[in-house]
């Protein structure tokens, strides 16, 4: 078999858009160089929320707990570096019944999601795996007696994982905008508008978990924790991400000198 | 020691994940930023090889016209061109349809299998004994080849090491649902980007069991298909590259296939494949790690590629475990942030494409509005982890109890045009 050419790609300029196959894109040259400007620059800015906005934020949000929820007092947590005040939620005491009734209920919605034939969206998973959850906890729950945090250490927890949620943010973005040509401008942006929407929501799940739990009490906890926590959090960071990649792929597909030919 | 015992189980799923993010990270940078490869371009008229395509067919007769008409409009030499229409056991008409197209066109050879053992692997076994074409390209019926598409994928065969070649896929009913939305985001990150940039790195492009082909020779040196394989695609994909033969992605070789519409019949599809793929990861890690011909990054790959059906159960697990550590108040802030991340991270068990992939590949698709639609990827995560893992599950029982897993086709719901 004879070679007619070694490829039609060539490195010939064009003013056309390459065929979707071939694309790459153009980049700064300093492209590497300001990923490590906005990791720098983005623990800066997030060290500032945290030491400026959280804090104050935790002390607001305690403040509205005390006043909506049976708390019993506040309390200080350090996490790297950081010193928030949180609220102590007084949990419903545990009644063995309550769970052994509720891991019941739980048991049977599994059952019944397992036993429907032909509906595998999505949703019936989440049904399911909330569903699981709930049952393991309240079956814990009747046979230990209790489920292991209070409500100080819960708050600690939530608030850790919002600390810790918000220290990733830098490196997430950082990670996730070095694959597309963004403009340093907009990567900045990126880790302020990431940041203050993450202490934003660290906030008001703090408040709605202390008054959740106040009338749920502690069963209800795992569910909060594992679904309604840091999965909820990440999902909402790559809605953030799909928003920005939209954004660039609306500009790249007008400016053909955005694409190149290697 | 329990509670050792489920955070150290924790961090490994922690740690795998971990690995595969930052190697598709690089993925995606080389896919664009990096120079690109292509296999060889043209190949003159008078040195094309002789090529038989193998379209292997049960109960198609809603898509087996229009694979057929695609087929025969494709542009090559026409006495170079055999098309084998394979009628598996068909009950809808199907072989009707390939009789029709057999007596309008010579190129068509059908061939009507009804004593043998259905399944496409064992299909494929009896196609290839009727036919001495050099290059053999194996097509779906759901799949409708571009007119260039053969000529670009055999001059990839230039090339004397390449042993097999593979395409791009491209959803055609991507617009239906959001499934198939879905669907189409998922293929265009693990074709536009992954399988590019590993031909890119010269690492190991997979072939796919269909918009792809292979040396006749060498498929009979290797002998045949396994009739026991539900992953036929990835076994030759393990066999070939243990041989020391190389694979071709070809990026601008396009065709386009229907994928499912409806989440049953992808959850069927999902579990079949995680049943076939471990099988394969059982039967070919441990040859491929000790194969001489491949470079360290090679082999890493490889066991990377068999491996990408276990993450689905070993997140299952870390999930487990950290609902456990929960109940027993000790679990690491670190690891259920980690977690979470993974978990959002790799949503696309399919084509293993994590979002930043995902997103790659719509911007350099120019489909800009479906990328709005990545946090939608990550409402399938227990979907899909459960598919897979119960294809896990179905291998165990497999090699447990030697059993013979039974060929089970992808439903098909558009009408024939």
């Amino acid at each position: 078999m004879a070679v007619a050419s070694t490829g039609s790609l060539g490195r010939t300029p064009t003013r056309s858009r390459p065929h979707r196959a071939h694309r790459t894109l153009r980049s700064s040259p300093w492209h590497a160089l300001e990923s490590v400007l906005v990791l720098v620059g983005g623990y800066a800015i997030v060290a500032a929320a945290l030491l400026f906005v959280w804090t104050r934020g935790c002390d607001a949000v305690t403040a509205f707990v005390t006043a909506h929820a049976a708390t019993a007092g506040h309390f200080n947590d350090r996490i790297a570096g950081v010193l928030s005040v949180l609220p102590i939620v007084r949990l419903a005491p545990l009644s063995l019944f309550s769970a052994l009734t509720i891991g019941s209920i739980a048991a049977g919605v599994l059952l019944v999601a397992a036993l429907l034939p032909g509906r595998h969206g999505p949703l019936r998973h989440w049904i399911a795996a909330n569903a699981l959850v709930l049952a393991v906890t309240g079956l814990w729950a009747f046979f230990t007696g209790a489920v292991a945090y209070d409500g100080a250490s819960f708050m600690e927890l939530v608030e850790r994982t919002s600390v810790l949620l918000i220290l990733a943010i830098p490196l997430f973005s950082t990670a996730v905008t070095m694959v597309l040509p963004f403009s340093l401008f907009e990567r900045f942006v990126m880790i302020v508008l990431l940041c203050a929407a993450e202490i934003a929501l660290g906030l008001v799940r703090i408040a709605a978990f202390s008054v959740i739990l106040d009338r749920a009490g502690v069963i209800a906890e795992p569910n909060l924790y594992l679904f309604f926590g840091p999965l909820i959090d990440v999902s909402y960071l790559i809605g953030a991400y799909a928003i920005a990649a939209w954004l660039l792929a609306r500009r790249t597909a007008r400016d053909r000198e955005a694409w190149a030919w290697r | 020691m329990a509670v050792g015992l489920l955070t150290a189980w924790l961090v490994l799923v922690v740690l795998v994940m971990s690995a595969y993010t930052i190697r598709h990270w690089i993925f995606t940078l080389s896919r664009v930023y990096g120079r690109q490869r292509s296999s060889f371009g043209d190949a003159c008229d008078d040195d094309l090889p002789t090529l038989a395509v193998l379209v292997p067919m049960h109960d198609e007769a809603r898509v087996a016209g229009k694979c057929l008409e695609a087929i025969l409009a494709a542009e090559y030499p026409a006495d170079r061109l055999e098309v084998l229409a394979i009628d598996d056991h068909s009950r809808d008409g199907t072989g009707e349809i390939v009789a029709e197209f057999a007596a309008r066109d010579r190129r068509v050879r059908p061939l009507v299998l009804a004593g043998e053992e259905r399944g496409k692997a064992q299909a494929l076994n009896v196609a290839l004994g009727y036919t001495k074409a050099e290059i053999v390209l194996v097509f779906d019926a759901d799949y409708t080849p571009g007119r260039g598409l053969f000529r670009s994928l055999v001059s990839a065969f230039v090339d004397p090491r390449v042993g097999a070649v593979m395409g791009r896929v491209v959803p055609r009913n991507a617009s239906r649902n959001l499934l198939t939305h879905l669907l189409a985001m998922e293929r265009a990150g693990g074709y536009q980007v992954d399988q590019q940039a590993r031909f890119n790195l010269r690492l190991l492009p997979q072939y796919g069991g269909t918009v792809g082909g292979f040396r006749r020779g060498v498929l009979e040196e290797l002998g045949g298909f396994d009739p026991r394989a539900l992953a036929e695609d990835t076994e030759l994909t393990a066999k070939l590259y243990r041989r020391g033969w190389s694979i071709a992605y070809d990026n601008r070789a396009e065709c386009y296939e229907e994928v499912p519409e409806a989440w049953s019949a992808r959850f069927r599809q999902l579990r079949r494949w995680s049943r076939g793929h471990n099988r394969v990861l059982r039967e070919h890690l441990w040859g491929l790690l000790r194969t001489p011909e491949l470079s360290f990054a090679q082999r890493l790959d490889a066991a990377m590629l068999l491996g990408s059906y276990l993450v689905p159960p070993l997140v299952i697990g870390g999930w487990l475990a950290a609902l456990a550590l929960f109940l027993l108040g000790a679990l690491p802030v670190y690891a259920g942030v980690a977690l979470a991340f993974c978990v959002v991270l790799y949503n696309a068990f399919g084509n293993f494409a994590p979002v930043y992939q995902v997103a790659t590949a719509e911007v350099l698709d120019g489909t800009s509005s479906r990328v709005l639609l990545l946090p939608y990827l990550f409402a399938m995560f227990p979907f899909n982890a459960w598919s897979v893992t119960e294809g896990f599950i179905d291998a165990i029982g497999d090699t447990l109890k030697n059993r013979h897993a039974r060929w089970e086709k992808t439903a098909r719901s558009e009408a024939q045009a």
